[in-house]
């Protein structure tokens, strides 16, 4: 069941009139004959969650930012996508550009917003390419004719934590990509000091077909709790790789083993990653949980961002979990001491247990790192690093006593 | 399995102590005790007190130096060898964050 894409495939940009032909830009005209106040209600009423990983429901920020006295006011689509492994918002910018083009008009004048920063990773030459051609096929239609909003272009540096909010506010500002300490929240203090709107690409692609459908039409899609459906990324490890665009609720199994066809050659499942390298690992029978956020918090993890990962049979949990280690304590921007130490810590402390080095009691204390972090940081990493190597320890302890007999990988 | 007899001293090298000069104190501590087969001087992850840096901390004496400058090195190096400890710059960060490190070291994690 497709929202988003056509249900068709294709291999390059979908142009304005392909766009039109499948109602495109049918939610803009709406948007700009209504009341905004009616534009954000339906957002609101449509329970439409973001994408970016959090999964926070996009009506209430936009409330926040309409109650807002200022009006100076700024809406950030967040194309950096540095999360490793993860497709599905380059994929939209490069094939759908309109889809995300819309989205983000509709959600400057329902919000009043003066000026969009598009902000889209630097190594995304196809992305910033399509969305430029389609600004160009947009100036020429008359469909912007009148409007005062603003467009800007910003590149998002590869840094992963230059996809977070605030610190892509940084850099818009000129600045190294550095999380700054909340509250106060963008839609409060944001880009310059004045309440900004943060949005990841695929929430914004969401909007133009609520507003065109309608929120109750939107919701007879998906489950209560996240209406709608959401991208997902199945990587090279599979038979059929690509993004496939799913209601939220549909079970897990039926996008590896029907659409994705399963792991390359057949191979079982030890584990399960839902949502990119910051989730926590589920043990591979959990296949029928519901792609869902809510169902994979009672399940242990997180929907994340839909970068599905299968970790195979043969593979050692101690080896997948430390190669993800080092990417967070690589990430680690460094500001936040807790996060540096934990980051860190965690590296040191699995390359001991890979040797064989060290005992039980070295296991016990990923736990009192982790802990000892919590709550901690002005950013969402120094939580997201904790996630995998906890959980892999929960469900894989097999692996981790291998190596610290000094069996090495199981 | 911690720590065998041997005295550590860790010098951090992450990013907030190495800019404050982190790699020279380790460089010169470890010319210090060169001969001293009873110390070894090891680089360390991030003790997580990054706002006093340089740290280094001396395991299983438990002395935690701070804001430690090159100019400090001589005395540092003197107490060790005395048993003593330059009071002025040392357990000067939170005990929680020193208790915890010390629990991580407790257990070999260095
Ligand atoms: C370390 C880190 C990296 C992030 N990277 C991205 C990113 O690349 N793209 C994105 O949309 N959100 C990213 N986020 C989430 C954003 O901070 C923010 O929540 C999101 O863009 C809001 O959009 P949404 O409400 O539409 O989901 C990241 C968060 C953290 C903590
Ligand atoms: S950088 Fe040295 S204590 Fe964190």
């Amino acid at each position: 069941m497709n929202l988003l894409l056509p249900t068709k495939k294709r291999n390059g940009r979908e142009g304005l009139q392909d766009y039109r032909n499948r109602k495109g830009y049918e939610g803009w005209r709406l948007a700009r004959d209504q009341e905004p106040g009616k534009t954000v209600q339906a957002i609101v009423d449509s329970g439409l969650r973001g994408r970016g990983g959090a999964a926070f429901p996009a009506g209430r920020k936009w409330q926040l930012l309409s109650q807002k006295a200022t009006k100076t006011r700024f809406l950030v689509v967040n194309g950096g996508e540095d999360e490793p492994g993860s497709f599905k918002d380059r994929y939209l910018m490069e094939h759908y550009p309109h889809l995300v083009l819309e989205g983000a008009f509709i959600a400057a004048f329902a919000l009043d917003v003066g000026q969009i920063f598009l902000y889209v990773n630097e190594s995304f030459d196809a992305s910033q390419r399509s969305l430029k051609e389609a600004l160009e096929e947009l100036a020429t239609s008359g469909l912007l004719d009148g409007l005062e909003i603003k467009l800007d272009f910003f590149s998002a540096p590869q840094d992963y934590v230059a996809g977070e909010d605030t610190a892509a506010l940084e850099v818009l500002e000129g600045k190294p990509p550095i999380p700054r300490k909340k509250p106060p929240y963008p839609v409060e203090s944001g880009y310059q000091g004045c309440p900004t709107v943060v949005h990841n690409v695929e929430t914004l692609a969401n909007v133009p077909l609520i507003v065109r459908e309608g929120p109750e039409s939107y919701r007879n899609i998906g489950t209560p709790d996240s209406p709608g459906t959401m991208l997902f990324y199945l990587n090279e490890e599979f038979e059929h790789p690509g993004v496939y665009e799913l209601p939220f609720g549909t079970p897990l199994r039926y996008l590896v083993e029907v659409l994705g066809g399963g792991l390359k050659g057949g191979k079982g499942i030890k584990a399960i990653l839902p949502g990119g390298p910051s989730t926590a690992f589920l043990p591979g029978e959990l296949l029928d949980v519901g792609l869902e956020p809510k169902a994979l918090v009672e399940a242990g993890s997180i929907l994340g961002c839909g970068n599905v990962r299968l970790i195979p049979e043969e593979a050692c949990m101690v080896e997948v979990t430390l190669e993800i280690a080092e990417f967070f304590a690589r990430e680690s921007c460094g500001k936040c001491p807790q996060c540096s130490m934990e980051t860190n810590a965690f590296v040191t402390i699995l390359k001991k247990i890979q040797a064989g080095e060290g005992d039980s009691a070295m296991l016990e204390q990923i736990e009192n790192v982790a802990n000892f972090s919590r709550g901690k940081g002005d950013c969402g990493l120094i939580h997201m690093a904790a996630a995998p190597v906890l959980s892999a320890v929960q469900h894989f302890p097999a692996d981790f006593e291998a190596h610290l007999e000094g069996r090495g990988c199981p | 399995m911690a720590t065998e007899e041997k005295t550590l001293i860790l010098v951090c090298q992450n990013s907030d102590c190495k800019l404050k000069g982190s790699e020279e104190i380790m460089v010169r501590l470890q010319e210090a005790f060169a001969d001293n087969e009873g110390i070894e001087v090891c680089p360390y992850m991030c003790f997580g007190t990054c706002e006093r840096a340089p740290n280094i901390v001396i395991y299983p004496q438990r002395q935690w130096y701070s804001d430690v400058d090159a100019s400090d090195l001589p005395e540092i190096v003197e107490a060790l060898q005395n048993g003593s400890r330059v009071e002025r710059i040392c357990d000067q960060v939170d005990e929680g964050a020193r208790d915890f490190i010390y629990t991580l070291l407790d257990v070999g994690i260095y």
